[in-house]
Parts: C-alpha cells; sequence; structure tokens
C-alpha cells in the first residue's frame, strides 16, 4: 500500500494480485473465442455470403431423407447404448458380479479405439462371407458397430453416478426393497443425469461418425460434407451450407444438456466410504455370462486385427508405412491436451465455485463435442484457410485448435469433478492467508487435485489421439495423424499393413492409458 | 411374555479389516426406547448398519422381533424382510421422489398396492403437519419439513422397530426440541420399539427410557437415565451426564 493525501491506495502489485481471477478469465474467454467461437462465426459469416445456387441444396428432399436417416442410426445407436450401459453400469458399478473390474476394463477398451477400427476388425473376422458379413456391410452394421464402441460411455456415466450416491439414500431403499426393487426406484433414478448426460455424448458421437459408415458402405449426411470437402466433389460453398443443420443439431443437443443434466453436483459423496456390493442373487449367474460375453465381443474385432498384422512382412516395413503419422499424432495430442488441461483448471474451478462465467465457458465447451465433427471442419478451414492465417492452417497449429476446441470440455469435466471432491474451506483458509487467484491455484488447488488433472489430460490425448472425423476433414498435406493415415491406407494398401498400423494405434493408446495409471498409482502411494 | 424386539448377543463387527465392535450385547424391549450414546468413531452407526443387515457382523447374534436375523458371520435374513426403520443423520429423503413419492415408494416395497398407499399416506402426513406439501420435492422443503417427512417415511408402514441415526444432529435449539416433542408424541402414541443413536445427553433424557454408553465398541454401562446421571461409569458416561446436572 501507498499513502497519498491521506488515504491508502493499492500498489500496482497489489491491484494485480486481486485482479488475477478477473484477468485470467478475460484470457481464457478470449482462448475459447479462438478456439470454438472463431470457427463458427467464420462458418456463419460464410453462409451469408452462400451463393444461391448452393443455399438451393438445402430445398432438395434426398438430403434431408439422408440427414433423417442419419439421426434415425445415431437415435438407434444411442438407445443400445442405453440399453446396454445402464445395466452394465449397475453389473460393474455396483452389483456383486466375480471380477466386476476387470469385466469393465475389457467393456470399456471400445471406447478407447477409433470405431473405424472396430470395424475394421470385424470385417476381417467376418471376411468369409455369407450372412453375417452382409449384415456387417450395411446399415444394421453400422449401428452395432458403434453402438460397441459408444456403449461405455453411459456404462461408465451410469457406474460413477451409482457410486457417487449419498450411501444413506442406498441404504434407506434397502431396508425396505430388495436390491434390485431399491437400484431400479431409487439409484437408477437418481442417477437419471449421468444417463441423460451418456446419451447425447453417444448420439452426438454418432451422428458425427464419418469412418465407419464410409467403410460399412450405410451413407450419412456427414459424409456429404466430407466429400465437398474432398477432391472428387470439392465444392467448400456447398459444403458449409450442408454443415449449417449439423450446427443446429449440436445447438440443440447443448439446450438438451442444460435442461436435462442442469446443474447437477459435481461432488460423488458415495465415493468418500467403501460400501458392500449389492447382491444379485439368482440373477448373478446370468449378469456375469451377459458382461463376459459383451467384453468378448469388446475386444474380438481387436483380436482379428492383431491376426491380420501377424502378416505383415517385417517391423521395418510397417515403420515405413507409419512415416512421420505417428509423431503427428502424439505431437498433435500432448499439445492439445495441455491446452485442455489448462483451460479446464480455469473454467473446472470456476465451475465449483459456481460462477455464471464458468457455466457459459463450459456450454460452448460442450458445444465442441457435441456438434458433429463436420461442423468444425468446414468452421476450422472458413477461419483459418487464409493468407494472414496460413501458418496456423498449413502446419500442426490447425490440429491442435481443433483436438483442444472438441476434447476440452473432458478435461474440464474431469478436472471438476475432481476440484468438487475437496472442502472449500481448504482453498478459502489460503485465501484468507492473504493468497491471490493464481497462487492458490498453483500452491492449493492443482497440487491437492493432481491426481484427476492426470486422468483430465489423459483423457484428451486418448481422444485425441483416436480421432479421425475431426482431423480427416482438414490435415495439413504430409502432417496426417495416424488415424487418417490408416483410413487413406485402407482404400488402397495392403490389408496387413493397415491392420498392422491398426495395432500401433491400438498400442499407442494403450501405452498411455498405462502411463496415465502408473503416475496416478506413484502418486496415490506417495 | 412378548421377545424383545431386538435382540443383540456378543456382536463384532469389523469395518475394512478393523474391528470397530466387540462383545456387544443388549435387547430393546417393546415398546422400549434405548438411547446408544457414545464419542464419534464409537462404533455407533456401524451397530445401527449391522442391525439393519447394511454390514455383516464378524461373530455374535442379532434377533429382530424373535427372528433370528444374523448368526455369527453369517446374514440369515436380508435388511428389507427384518421390517425395521431408519432416519439418518442426513434424512436421506430421495430427491427424486416428492413428499408422498418418498412415502409411496416404501410401501410398494412392502408389498401395498398402489390404490391402497393413499390413505396411509395421507394420514401420516396429516400427523405430522405436512398434508398441503405431499407434492412437494424434499430440496423445497425446510429442514424441519424434512424432518418431518423422513419420519413420517420411516413410520408409515409401521416396522416393529425405528432405528434413530442422531436425527437432531443438524437442527436448531427450537426446531429440535419442537421435533423432539413429536417424536416423544409418536413414540408414545405408536408404542414403537425404538434405538436412537446419540451423542447429545439432552436428547437421550427427553427420549429414552435405558440408555447404553459405547467406547471403544465395546458397551461399558447400560441401564435406566436416571441411574446413568446419578451413577456413571467410565470417563464418557461421566462427561455425558455431567451436561445434563
Amino acid at each position: 500500500m501507498t499513502r497519498d493525501a491521506g488515504f491508502l491506495v493499492p500498489s500496482a502489485s497489489a491491484w494485480l494480485r486481486r485482479q488475477q481471477q478477473r484477468l485470467l478469465a478475460g484470457g481464457l474467454a478470449l482462448v475459447v473465442a479462438i478456439l470454438v467461437g472463431a470457427p463458427i462465426a467464420a462458418l456463419l459469416a460464410e453462409l451469408v455470403v452462400s451463393e444461391e445456387g448452393s443455399l438451393g441444396l438445402l430445398g432438395r428432399s434426398a438430403l434431408w431423407l439422408l440427414f433423417a436417416r442419419t439421426v434415425a442410426s445415431a437415435l438407434a445407436v444411442t438407445a443400445i447404448a442405453i440399453l446396454v450401459g445402464v445395466p452394465l453400469g449397475f453389473v460393474f458399478g455396483r452389483s456383486d458380479v466375480p471380477g466386476r473390474r476387470v469385466l469393465w476394463m475389457i467393456h470399456t477398451v471400445p471406447l478407447f479405439v477409433p470405431p473405424f477400427l472396430l470395424a475394421l476388425g470385424w470385417s476381417y473376422l467376418l471376411a468369409p462371407g455369407g450372412r453375417p458379413a452382409e449384415l456387417l456391410f450395411s446399415t444394421f452394421g453400422v449401428v452395432m458397430v458403434l453402438s460397441v464402441a459408444l456403449a461405455p460411455v453411459v456404462t461408465a456415466l451410469t457406474a460413477v453416478a451409482l457410486a457417487g450416491i449419498e450411501q444413506s439414500l442406498e441404504e434407506s431403499a434397502r431396508v425396505v426393497a430388495p436390491p434390485l426393487r431399491a437400484v431400479r426406484g431409487i439409484l437408477l433414478p437418481a442417477a437419471r443425469p449421468a444417463v441423460a448426460l451418456g446419451g447425447l455424448i453417444v448420439f452426438a458421437l454418432a451422428a458425427s461418425e464419418l469412418g465407419v459408415p464410409l467403410f460399412l458402405g450405410g451413407r450419412t449426411y456427414v459424409e456429404s460434407v466430407f466429400s465437398r470437402l474432398g477432391g472428387i466433389d470439392y465444392a467448400p460453398g456447398e459444403a458449409v451450407v450442408l454443415a449449417a443443420p449439423l450446427l443446429a443439431v449440436g445447438l440443440l443437443l447443448v439446450i438438451l444438456e442444460r435442461r436435462l443434466v442442469g446443474r447437477r453436483r459435481f461432488e460423488l459423496v458415495g465415493l468418500r466410504r467403501i460400501r458392500e456390493p449389492l447382491p444379485l442373487g439368482r440373477w448373478r449367474p446370468a449378469a456375469t455370462a451377459l458382461a463376459i460375453a459383451l467384453g468378448l465381443v469388446s475386444i474380438a474385432p481387436l483380436a482379428s486385427l492383431a491376426w491380420r498384422a501377424k502378416e505383415s512382412p517385417s517391423l521395418s516395413s510397417v515403420a515405413g508405412w507409419l512415416g512421420g503419422s505417428l509423431w503427428t499424432s502424439l505431437t498433435m495430442a500432448t499439445a492439445a491436451a495441455a491446452a485442455a488441461l489448462v483451460i479446464a483448471v480455469l473454467v473446472g474451478h470456476a465451475l465449483v465455485q459456481r460462477r455464471p462465467f464458468g457455466r457459459l465457458l463450459d456450454a460452448v465447451l460442450f458445444l465442441g463435442l457435441l456438434t458433429p465433427a463436420a461442423v468444425w471442419g468446414v468452421g476450422l478451414i472458413a477461419a483459418w484457410n487464409r493468407p494472414e492465417t496460413s501458418w496456423v492452417y498449413r502446419g500442426w497449429p490447425i490440429l491442435v485448435l481443433a483436438g483442444a476446441a472438441r476434447y476440452s470440455i473432458l478435461a474440464v469435466r474431469t478436472a471438476t469433478v475432481a476440484f468438487a471432491q475437496s472442502s472449500p474451506g481448504l482453498e478459502e483458509a489460503g485465501q484468507v492467508a492473504g493468497a491471490g487467484y493464481g497462487r492458490r491455484l498453483l500452491s492449493l488447488v492443482i497440487p491437492l487435485h493432481w491426481r484427476g488433472l492426470v486422468l483430465a489430460f489423459v483423457l484428451t490425448l486418448v481422444f485425441c489421439l483416436r480421432d479421425l472425423d475431426l482431423f480427416v476433414l482438414f490435415y495439413p498435406p504430409g502432417r496426417e495423424p495416424l488415424m487418417v493415415r490408416i483410413f487413406t491406407l485402407e482404400a488402397n494398401g495392403p490389408p496387413e499393413i493397415v491392420a498392422a498400423l491398426a495395432i500401433v494405434q491400438v498400442l499407442v493408446v494403450a501405452a498411455v492409458l498405462a502411463s496415465g495409471g502408473l503416475a496416478l498409482a506413484w502418486r496415490a502411494r506417495r | 411374555m412378548s421377545s424383545p424386539a431386538i435382540e443383540v448377543d456378543g456382536l463384532g463387527v469389523d469395518v475394512a479389516g478393523r474391528p470397530v465392535l466387540r462383545d456387544v450385547t443388549f435387547a430393546v424391549s417393546q415398546g422400549e426406547v434405548l438411547a446408544v450414546a457414545g464419542a464419534s468413531g464409537s462404533g455407533k452407526s456401524t451397530l445401527l448398519r449391522a442391525i439393519l443387515g447394511l454390514v455383516v457382523p464378524r461373530s455374535g447374534i442379532i434377533r429382530v422381533g424373535g427372528r433370528d436375523a444374523s448368526i455369527g458371520n453369517r446374514s440369515t435374513l436380508p435388511p428389507e424382510e427384518r421390517n425395521l426403520a431408519i432416519v439418518f443423520q442426513d434424512l436421506a429423503l430421495w430427491p427424486h421422489l416428492t413428499v408422498a413419492g418418498n412415502l409411496e415408494f416404501v410401501l410398494s416395497a412392502k408389498g401395498v398396492s398402489r390404490a391402497a398407499t393413499r390413505e396411509p399416506i395421507r394420514e401420516w402426513l396429516g400427523r405430522v403437519g405436512l398434508a398441503d406439501r405431499s407434492g412437494a420435492y424434499p430440496g423445497e422443503l425446510s429442514g424441519g419439513e424434512q424432518q418431518r417427512v423422513a419420519l413420517a417415511r420411516a413410520l408409515v408402514y409401521e416396522p416393529a422397530a425405528l432405528l434413530l441415526d442422531e436425527p437432531f444432529s443438524s437442527l436448531d435449539v427450537a426446531l429440535k426440541e419442537r421435533l423432539m416433542r413429536l417424536v416423544r408424541e409418536l413414540l408414545a402414541e405408536r408404542r414403537v420399539p425404538t434405538l436412537l443413536v446419540t451423542h447429545d445427553p439432552e436428547e437421550a433424557r427427553a427420549l429414552a427410557d435405558r440408555v447404553a454408553i459405547l467406547e471403544g465398541g465395546i458397551v461399558t454401562q447400560i441401564g435406566p437415565t436416571d441411574r446413568l446421571v446419578t451413577e456413571p461409569e467410565g470417563s464418557f458416561a461421566e462427561a455425558f451426564v455431567k451436561r445434563l446436572r
């Protein structure tokens, strides 16, 4: 403080300390505006100046039929994912099925594998032809592959929600009702917001999917956008027009998320105590058999890929086909996950403090995940493909921007749940002692929730690594990520090399997950 | 002579491999209110959860209404067949159900048809003064109203015994006195055998016929409330009754 004309005037450094949170919030808002706002604004601007011919596309009934078909497929995937994921969420999260943790891990594997690779694995498995292969290469096959790939989203959210329900809520139901009735009447309804969130995410990812329908032959609306950005039907103006209904879908999903999930609590109070699993009684053998069967379905395509990869001529030939794609994938995904982590700390902290600003940014970032990837492809091209920003568009920065825009919300939600588990008093004690916002974040919030932040980083990294639908739309020449490399090679490359690259992709993701697990275990021991 | 509502004989319970209760023995007679008093961590809540069947004991016998509920480390009666009711410290009202929905769930779980639940719900909400709040959700109620819903939900299906887990600990003095009066009236009116877990001597004196002192997982003293006040045994009992003198 300095004394000026008899008044105490805060010094510049004291003023800065007090304004830290506002300044950081302003910077954060700017970053989110660049990530999410710029592509949408650019897309809308292009739409306004679209030629009449392009706009006329929206009058074609065939196009709307394709749109309806895409929505119907995504709804079918969502319905199956909920029908499978909710019971499994209970089985893995709260029941007494033997080996449920291991079975849960196996069931979750497809979530970390690009759905296109699962489709590829199934195609090798059912290659001899006949009715099963016919079914695979159809809309039915698309729906089933995506259901297996995305059901773990619902399973995981349901299981975590059930485990997080206050113990006394469950026990007061158990005192009067048998286990399954307590689950049906009390636990599952209490977990409804989590199930709704899972359903919305599954719908968004299914509607966004490009690789599986392109490979298995079920035509989708997203494909019509993709083909206009590629070489054959190149018509970027039309792509902008076609992206508009998808943007509307994204906005609708965000509105639904706000209404269905609402101002949910992020505290998982029930996790604070060890709980006895709920006995399934006579249903236990059937539930165990079902969980094992679904586990086998989850890993069968990977086993099939590995079997085909064995035929690869040599490791050096595989490395040759890989080129720089693995390096691009790893560097781009790491940079995007790091950016997402910084965003997650600031937005997550604002969310647990129940600041309206936090909720606004959370909604904007959710739009990133819930809006089909094709919209981002078109929007990013419109925003960054200009002479003055060509250094962004022609290089790795565009991949980082895209990855962070689409997947930051995963880090935000993970960090928020982690932050919400500790008492606000921990940080308030630091504030009372005079620590500014930045100091509290660096010295208290981040070290206290280190494990949650590792998880947030790993989750975002893995989703960036597994992405195909987004990066395939605009990857810079010579800088295609591994998944794009596999996708483009599939059309005319040797199948055993494609399978070997797919296994490399799976192993890289497994290594990232294992490293994250080791880091968490190391922190847990300390 | 009818059998005690709850009998606990030589009960031992481990939590996460650590003994929390050791050789606990007592009985709650029909129409009696027994308070179990003890410091934090003495095993009071674990005792309630073992009686309810929510944790499996290591040793001893629990009988409810004369039926064996658990013998040794084997549970012979699942929680829902013990016909007990509980009011938890945090009340545990199901937030997604209305006030009437909370009562309806417990009645229908007990096999009462939906149509037949209306009358007891109406009667009990009237009895606790919440007849006009049946459509409200727990989050829309005041603390005192929530407490009364929890009581109505516990008593609506006429349980064999009622267990109260520090149910007044979060209330202010005035509200606590009003609710204790209501509980006393209800227990006297219905003659429901009750096990009250508390660390508040005022609660024990106001509601209980007898008090058991639980220290380090062992019952160190049990007897009529008046005798405990005059002849406390052990450090916790001394400190406990000091606040009553």
